[in-house]
């Protein structure tokens, strides 16, 4: 059932997804097919870990969501083994919203090496068993520490890498203030069209682009981001190693063939843009992935950065405005990216602020892939997760479905417009 | 006998709606609070849409079969014809004719369609010529209907931002699909 080869073209690897088979493998893979997605699409070294790990792991059966007491005593001896002194965890709790990671919270009563005696609110953030988004608590541990002070963050505390204490690898950090989206707003999933009003936007709007423009220019030389790894500039490595990330999770994931997407690939492939810089990026960059304080008007904390890495800013500068995103003014006109700016106020800002340009043609390609990774992810993963049932968001992925369409809309009229 | 479905459904939602998730909401677990709202949420789409599930299985292996024509027409006068890929759609085209095939073998027959051309697009990956860009633009031109399709089917999810410019899933059910 593994096609190696079609008289049209090269070999290529095609799983075709049309035959019940194909489901099987994809639910129990083998450790042929795993080495075969592999090798066929090198990508980052964390990446492949976390995606082999995925797959192998895969025909461990349904997640069952830990009870607040396995999470209780779990936390206990965690913090047993890195923290000094006396301490108390109180107040426990998981935490709503997102549709990727699983989140508790409690209150730490604990000498801090840095306050001294104090009662701090942390989160335990950990991914279930697969998600919408295979990503690394390594490395969003490190880019989240890395940009201490650069923009607003939770406080990063531990990481448990290899979910040694915890039943996933995962981050302990401070939870921060503030919401995601005003009081009165009606949204869908957090962060698609949220409505912040004029009065807001004014206030929140320069801030969205002043925090992106700060990790784009940031000197990450030096920083510890070993989990990361960086791409040559003067070549195409990061839009392939990306392209080639997203091909792996749909051979993986997929439950139905789509001939688009085929089409789309080609078309990545063949114009990958080369790079100029490597910045840090956020990789989902957009409201909803900050906490704001509505009264203030400030933003109190970056969040969600587990698709962080080292790379072409265009990526995060495409993301931000991505259509689904972002909403409409009240003129029924202007689009506003991530319901906050508007689009040509963002381009101009921005390069005011960081000094870097925006290169037409290279953010056409990042508004191509970007697309191509949402559809694939919802359409992908998204089936994989709800069908084999590893997750806590099972339910929300499978609504989640109904995003594939408007973005795949997206993609074919923005090839078809060009740059 | 009358199909009960929708029935069960709303009841479903009901009970959801007024029975669980009050209570949910009295014990204070906000992750039980979220799922219940989210199940509701989910089940209202469905009742909206099950009674349109076998016609838009049907409108899909036309859309599928029309693409698969492109694709084949592209190849045949590129001097290479793919039998297996004109064998698909002439199968996709009887089932269509056919008023007793099933749900599932509409469903199959579309699936060996997706498969077939994306074997195809992907094997032309690389190649620069004239044979790929016709079957690659058949592809993306005949995709639009599908697009269509499924944004009108989850169009009650509010994904659009301007639900305005699709046309109501009955509209288009009720349309012959392209040729």
């Amino acid at each position: 059932m593994t096609q190696l080869g079609h008289r049209y073209g090269r070999p290529r690897l095609f799983v075709p997804a049309a035959e019940e088979a194909s489901n099987l493998l994809r639910d129990t893979p083998s450790e042929e097919f795993i080495e075969r997605v592999r090798d066929a699409y090198p990508t980052e070294r964390e990446y492949d870990l976390v995606l082999t790990r995925k797959l192998r792991r895969r025909s461990s059966g349904p997640y069952r969501i830990p009870t607040l007491a396995d999470m209780g005593a779990r936390t206990r001896d965690f913090l047993t083994a890195h923290v000094d002194g006396a301490f108390e965890i109180s107040d426990e709790r998981w935490l709503t919203g997102g549709a990727s990671k699983i989140q508790y919270g409690f209150t730490l009563d604990w000498t801090d090496p840095v306050a001294g005696r104090t009662r701090t609110r942390l989160v335990v953030r950990m991914e279930p068993a697969e998600s919408l988004n295979a990503t690394s608590r390594r490395r969003e541990f490190q880019v989240i520490r890395a940009l201490e002070g650069v923009l607003p963050l939770p406080r990063t505390y531990w990481v448990d890498p290899d979910a040694a204490w915890f039943p996933e690898p995962a981050i302990v950090y401070s939870y921060v203030e503030g919401r995601t989206a005003p009081v009165d707003d009606r949204q869908r999933v957090s962060g698609t069209g949220t409505r912040f009003g004029p009065a807001l936007r004014e206030k929140l709007g320069p801030q969205f682009v002043e925090h992106l423009a700060a990790v784009h220019t940031f000197d990450w030389s030096g920083q510890e981001l070993g989990a990361f790894d960086a791409p040559e500039t003067g070549t195409t490595q990061s839009a392939l190693w990306q392209l080639n990330r997203v091909r792996r999770v749909w051979e993986e994931d997929r439950g139905e063939d789509f001939p688009l997407i085929e089409y789309v690939a080609n078309w990545l492939e063949d114009n990958m843009p080369v790079l100029d810089r490597v910045s840090v990026l956020h990789g989902d960059y957009r409201s909803g992935n900050f906490l704001f304080d509505e009264d203030q008007g400030t933003i109190t904390g970056w969040l969600d950065w587990e698709r962080g890495y080292l790379g072409d800013r265009h990526r995060d500068l495409a993301w931000a405005t991505t259509r689904l995103f972002g909403n409409t003014a009240e003129d029924g006109r202007t689009f506003l990216v991530s319901g906050l700016v508007p689009e040509d106020r963002f381009y101009e800002d921005y390069q005011r602020l960081s000094g870097l340009t925006v290169d037409p043609r290279t953010l056409h390609y990042y508004r191509v892939f970007n697309s191509f990774q949402l559809v694939v992810s919802s359409l992908a993963t998204g089936y994989r997760v709800v069908r084999l049932g590893k997750s806590h968001q099972d339910v929300l992925l499978a609504f989640v479905e109904g995003a594939v369409y408007p973005l795949a809309d997206e993609m074919v009229k923005t090839l078809e417009e060009g740059y | 006998m009358a199909d009960r479905t929708t029935n069960g459904l709303k009841a479903c939602i009901s009970s959801l709606d007024n029975i669980v998730s009050p209570s949910v909401a009295a014990s204070g677990d906000a992750l039980a609070r979220e799922q219940v709202a989210l199940m509701s949420k989910y089940l209202k789409f469905l009742v909206q849409r099950v009674d349109f599930t076998r016609d838009r299985t049907r409108f899909e292996l036309a859309l599928y079969c029309r693409q698969g024509r492109r694709v084949g027409d592209a190849l045949a006068e590129a001097g290479t014809p793919d039998g297996e890929l004109r064998a698909l759609v002439a199968e996709g085209d009887r089932l269509l004719e056919s008023a007793p095939a099933r749900t599932r073998e509409l469903e199959s027959s579309i699936a060996r369609l997706r498969t077939a051309i994306s074997r195809i697009v992907r094997g032309l990956r690389g190649a620069d010529t004239e044979l790929r860009h016709a079957v690659e633009d058949a592809v993306r031109e005949t995709t639009r209907g599908m697009i269509d399709l499924q944004r009108s089917w989850f169009a009650p999810q509010a994904w659009e931002a301007e639900p305005g410019s699709i046309p109501a899933l009955e509209d288009l059910l009720a349309a012959a699909p392209p040729a």
